[in-house]
């Protein structure tokens, strides 16, 4: 993990340097004098060696100090601060959906194998992965927003303040970005569960006299765990990833507003670091699912 | 057998018939795509205009039969991207191994760690936004997964008897990873560049709607579906038609890939 982590930093790190422009005269304007850029450049380190001054971010960055934002003149750190709570939100009541949905939908699809309602179910699923969230949210919003006025379209309420309405302000979006990743669920789910069916030891369920849903339930589901958890792994990187667009068509006030808002204002070192924090999460969720996976098969070592 | 068929038909007909949509129209559009119109701003669809117009009265078919050209030269040239880089780095990795295997899969990993649209969004923010860096993006960030693919048949297939005698008649490494292996394993690298090209199109859409992509006044759908947003409680027709064609088009790519799979896998 420490490797990629390390990687991912070089990228982020390289990528902005190679930025065309210097960001002296673009503080200071062109008509700065020799003294002044002589001294902004001290400042920033910009004379210093490559390896030193990547040592030296990445030390800010591990520390949380990843530098001021242009536009806002506050530090990166504390603005990303602010707007986790709603990203996480609404990534958790997302994972929540896809898990709760997608795993009992592919099972069932699996039982039902290549009859009809197992063909429904994939051909259904297989439409779910092709819309895109950000029209699906557009939809559900218009929907549910606007003609049965059951949500307020768009806005962000905190838990704090109350948590019916910040289910409410959370809920189409999150459906949004489950959408395509249960449908995935449900196609990885219904394929391993087929695959498993095959082997010997459900026979031999099957033989001792056990029911369909049981075998399924408590002999199947077991084995067909670990692909499935790699999927989610997956998943969870397109939860994100999702976010950070969905975010933009209900105005939620979460890191992937930000993010956008830093790209199209050029605020370069706001968008810098949060690029390499998101990706560490990323890094760090892949890790975590490695460790989940020695605890569900014991027989997995990890190297 | 037949019932494994159907991906594949239904794929192939969806992207036939968008493929003729584009061809068409690099000839004829109803009405000029550019042409405003103050009178007709919002008409709702009827026979005139089949899917209604927009905020400026611009015929909302014409403006889908333009953006479809936006879709399929951002896939064609995204994934073309990937499958150069993907095929060559993925090929020499698996085929030489060891350290230099360890070192780009190292890098590849990373760079999948990255989801898709945040590499893209980098990227964009670097080199400045508009459809020729978009597609560059998409290129790229399909990269790791071509390689994959590709370093798979590789580690498999240089372990074959007909690589060991070729390397034994003296044939240089280059003409055995290009003219030897490379035909035997391209089947798994064709499934894949289907599923890329749908994923290159979403990105593209993604992208142009966040205001990053395609900039106007060329059509794109991505960029339809944003401006379309702000006027969804007076002309939802606008947001739903390109939502559909997106949808289309994935989901054609999508069945084709499917069914190539299926189909090889039966040849096994």
């Amino acid at each position: 993990m420490l490797i990629t982590v390390f990687f991912v930093s070089v990228i982020t790190f390289i990528s902005f340097e190679i930025i065309p422009g210097d960001p002296v005269l673009a503080r200071l304007g062109v008509d700065a004098d020799e003294a002044q850029v002589k001294a902004l450049t001290e400042e920033l380190h910009l004379n210093d060696p490559f390896p030193l001054r990547f040592s030296m971010w990445l030390k800010g960055a591990f520390t949380g100090d990843l530098g001021t934002s242009i536009r806002y003149s506050r530090p990166v750190g504390e603005l990303i601060g602010e707007r986790i709570p709603v990203t996480l939100s609404l990534a958790l009541i997302s994972l929540l959906l896809i898990v709760i949905i997608g795993i009992p939908l592919g099972i069932i699809s699996a039982k039902y194998g290549d009859r009809w309602p197992g063909i429904t179910i994939s051909l259904v699923s297989q439409i779910g992965m092709a819309i895109p969230s950000f029209w699906s949210g557009i939809i559900l919003m218009f929907i549910f927003g606007l003609l049965l006025r059951w949500v307020s379209p768009g806005g962000y309420t905190s838990w704090e303040v109350s948590p019916s309405e910040w289910f409410k302000s959370l809920i189409l979006p999150a459906v949004a970005i489950a959408l395509p990743s249960i449908a995935t669920v449900i196609r990885y789910t219904r394929n391993t569960v087929m695959e498993q069916m095959k082997h010997d030891y459900v026979r031999m369920a099957y033989s001792k006299g056990l029911k369909v849903n049981s075998v399924l339930f408590r002999h199947v589901l077991k084995n067909a765990l670990i692909p499935v958890i790699t999927v989610l792994g997956m998943i969870t990187a397109n939860i994100l990833g999702g976010s950070i667009v969905i975010e933009q068509v209900f105005t939620l006030p979460g890191v992937g507003r930000l993010l956008i808002n830093a790209i199209s204002t050029r605020d370069l070192p706001l968008a810098q670091g949060m690029i390499l924090y998101i990706s560490f999460v990323i890094v760090i969720i892949n890790f975590l699912i490695d460790i989940i996976y020695t605890v569900i098969d014991p027989r997995i070592k990890l190297n | 057998m037949k019932k494994k068929k159907i991906s594949l038909y239904i794929g192939i007909i969806i992207i036939v018939s968008l493929l003729i949509l584009m061809i068409v129209s690099f000839f004829y559009t109803p009405y000029s795509v550019t042409e405003m119109n103050r009178i007709k701003r919002f008409s709702a669809p009827s026979s005139e205009h089949w899917f209604g117009t927009d905020n400026f009265g611009r015929d909302i078919l014409s403006r889908i039969m333009i953006g479809s050209q936006t879709a399929f030269f951002v896939g064609l040239v995204a994934v073309s991207i990937g499958l150069l880089f993907g095929v060559v780095i993925g090929a020499v990795a698996g085929y030489f191994g060891g350290w230099i295997d360890v070192f780009i899969m190292r890098i590849m990993d990373a760079m999948m760690a990255f989801p898709g649209i945040l590499f893209a969004l980098m990227f964009v923010s670097i080199f400045g936004v508009g459809i020729r860096n978009t597609i560059i993006a998409i290129g790229i960030m399909s990269i790791p997964s071509f390689a994959r693919i590709t370093r798979s048949g590789y580690i498999q297939h240089k372990e074959f008897e007909y690589v060991k005698n070729a390397r034994v008649k003296g044939v240089s490494n280059i003409r055995i990873i290009f003219s030897h292996i490379l035909p035997n394993v391209i089947s798994p690298i064709i499934v894949a560049a289907s599923m890329g090209f749908s994923s290159a199109v979403l990105s593209e859409a993604a992208l142009s709607f966040l205001g990053l992509g395609v900039q106007p006044p060329n059509p794109s759908w991505g960029r339809m579906l944003n401006e379309s947003q702000m006027y969804i409680s007076i002309a939802p027709w606008y947001a739903i038609v390109p939502g559909i064609m997106i949808t289309l088009i994935v989901l054609g790519f999508n069945f084709l890939g499917d069914g190539i799979r299926d189909l090889q896998d039966k040849r096994k």
